[in-house]
């Protein structure tokens, strides 16, 4: 136990596995390197931090309702928002054409 | 006479010191033999590699789970491989297994010693493993009822001479593997009680260990208060390599989901990731304003993320190959003590001093892309709204028509 060897003893123990370390076969950084980062990559697919789970998976799924969690679906369906503000913007410039109109008759 | 020096233990008192500084100076010049050695393939640094890598962009993560219920610190948790249970230990004594999902306690258990420092969940979730200051490490078996009484099945599997700091069962329920303070490493039969292999050669008390992530894998990593990181090989018992260059007592560990490298968090407040193949440190995770150690620290399932708790209350998350932090997560009111990702890698839980366990997992994040142009819809309509003229309900429904159909 180390706590109950002394000092010759700890230092003939780093020694040896120094004697040892000093063969041990190594390979560039530049390699090794690179295949962490190809397996990262690689993995990052299946990593579900990364790309997020849909809440319809997720069991941490959060609760409806809420201003925040609109304001998140509102972003989420951007373009069917950008679609519908369209829709609104075209539908109350023909609303004022169709008065403008109705003046006009009148 | 009483003055006269008895030469033999006159030679006999010169020897030892002769030794030891002989001793130390072959250690000198062995280490910084192996520093050269190392040096020489040290050729690129990894987030130079990494350079064409794809930033991570804005990283938000969300609490969705706050497991309340200990009385005292959390000092360290493990999940269970469905994913769904958690065990965690305190300094009170109490061994809890939570629901995450339901956030309901299943199981608790007493130990009878305070500061349980170790906990783990068996692989097949039938049982749990705990051990602290009672330098022994215990295994439970989970029964399905609830009523029984747990504390009277306790199997005593590790015995060793001081503090058990960290203990993980191998694959199987069979054997499990115990770190102390004691300084060694040791392997159990789980039935017998049997040690089946110590590991010798940490100078100081083994804070943390971990497992080799692949099955046929026979090696684990433990870091200890000599400010080493050694990998052992199991069925030897020998250390293969060592790693000094935290500059303090190295509070965790843990391999990289490929198992060619693993991460260390250490009292210097340095996360430090090291290649097994290059066989030398190749990142180091800091900055100038963390200067509260990291206590735990795990990788997300790719690889890429590492998230780091530390004595500051907070919890970093660092872009593995960039050497980036990617974000800093707030909530715990006392120090992280424990952190670790669930088995599928949905969410991780962290555990801290503040009687909490908390699950968090990816909130959604805003591209700034597209939050700009929602803004700017949302600023446009609402000046068209203002210049328009007050419509007949007829148009009114004619244009929410036009809004759930589209154009």
């Amino acid at each position: 136990m180390a706590r109950d060897m002394s000092d010759i003893d700890i230092l003939k123990m780093e020694l040896e596995q120094l004697k040892k370390e000093v063969s041990t076969p190594r390979e560039p950084v530049s390699k090794t390197s690179k295949d962490t980062m190809d397996w990262c990559e690689a993995a990052s697919g299946t990593d579900l931090l990364i790309t997020g789970v849909p809440d319809d998976k997720n069991p941490y799924k959060p609760e409806k309702g809420g201003w925040k969690n609109i304001m998140l679906y509102l972003h989420r369906n951007t373009w069917q928002t950008y679609c519908s503000y369209v829709s609104l913007f075209t539908g109350l410039k023909r609303l004022k054409l169709e008065r403008k109109n109705r003046r006009d008759i009148h | 006479m009483r003055f006269s020096i008895n030469p033999e233990m006159a030679t006999q008192e010169v020897q030892p010191n002769e030794t030891l500084t002989n001793l130390k100076a072959e250690s000198d010049t062995l280490k910084t033999k192996l520093e050269d050695e190392r040096a020489k393939l040290h050729d690129v640094e990894l987030h130079q590699v990494a350079e064409k890598v794809d930033g991570l962009g804005q990283f938000i993560m969300k609490t969705r789970r706050t497991l309340k219920g200990h009385g005292n610190k959390v000092l360290c948790m493990d999940w269970c491989k469905d994913k769904r249970r958690i065990v965690s230990s305190s300094q009170d004594g109490k061994v809890i297994v939570w629901d995450a999902f339901t956030t309901n306690k299943e199981h608790a258990v007493t130990m009878p010693c305070t500061w349980v420092m170790a906990c783990a969940y068996a692989p097949s979730g039938c049982a749990v493993a705990c051990g602290g200051l009672d330098n022994k490490c215990s295994v439970y078996p989970l029964s399905l009822d609830k009523n029984e009484n747990l504390a009277a099945k306790k199997k005593s599997v590790a015995m060793h001479t001081n503090y058990l700091s960290a203990c993980s069962f191998t694959n199987s329920d069979m054997q499990i593997l115990t770190s102390s303070g004691d300084g060694t490493c040791a392997l159990w039969d789980v039935e017998s009680g049997q040690l089946l292999q110590s590991f010798h050669g940490h100078a100081a008390d083994v804070l943390c260990l971990d497992l080799a992530p692949s099955e046929t894998g026979n090696t684990f990593v433990s870091g200890g208060c000599d400010k080493k990181a050694n990998v052992w090989d199991m069925r030897s018992g020998q250390c293969i390599q060592s790693f000094e260059t935290h500059e303090s007592d190295i509070n965790s560990v843990r391999y990289y989901p490929s198992g060619d490298a693993f991460a260390s968090g250490s009292d210097d407040a340095t996360c430090r990731l090291y290649d097994l193949r290059a066989d030398r440190e190749v990142a180091i995770y800091s900055k100038e304003s963390i200067i509260f150690g990291a206590s735990s620290v795990d990788f997300s399932l790719s690889g890429r993320l590492l998230f780091g708790g530390y004595n500051d209350y907070t919890i970093n998350v660092w872009d593995v190959l960039k050497g980036t932090r990617v974000s800093i997560l707030f909530g715990h009111e006392n120090r992280v003590s424990t952190l670790r990702l669930s088995p599928d890698g949905t969410a991780f839980c962290s555990g801290s001093w503040d009687h909490t366990l908390r699950v968090r997992d990816r909130g959604y994040h805003l591209e700034p892309v597209t939050s700009a142009t929602v803004c700017l819809i949302l600023v446009s309509s609402s000046s068209c709204l203002s210049l328009m003229p007050v419509p007949s309900p007829f148009y009114f429904i004619r244009t929410a028509s036009f809004i759930t159909f589209g154009p």
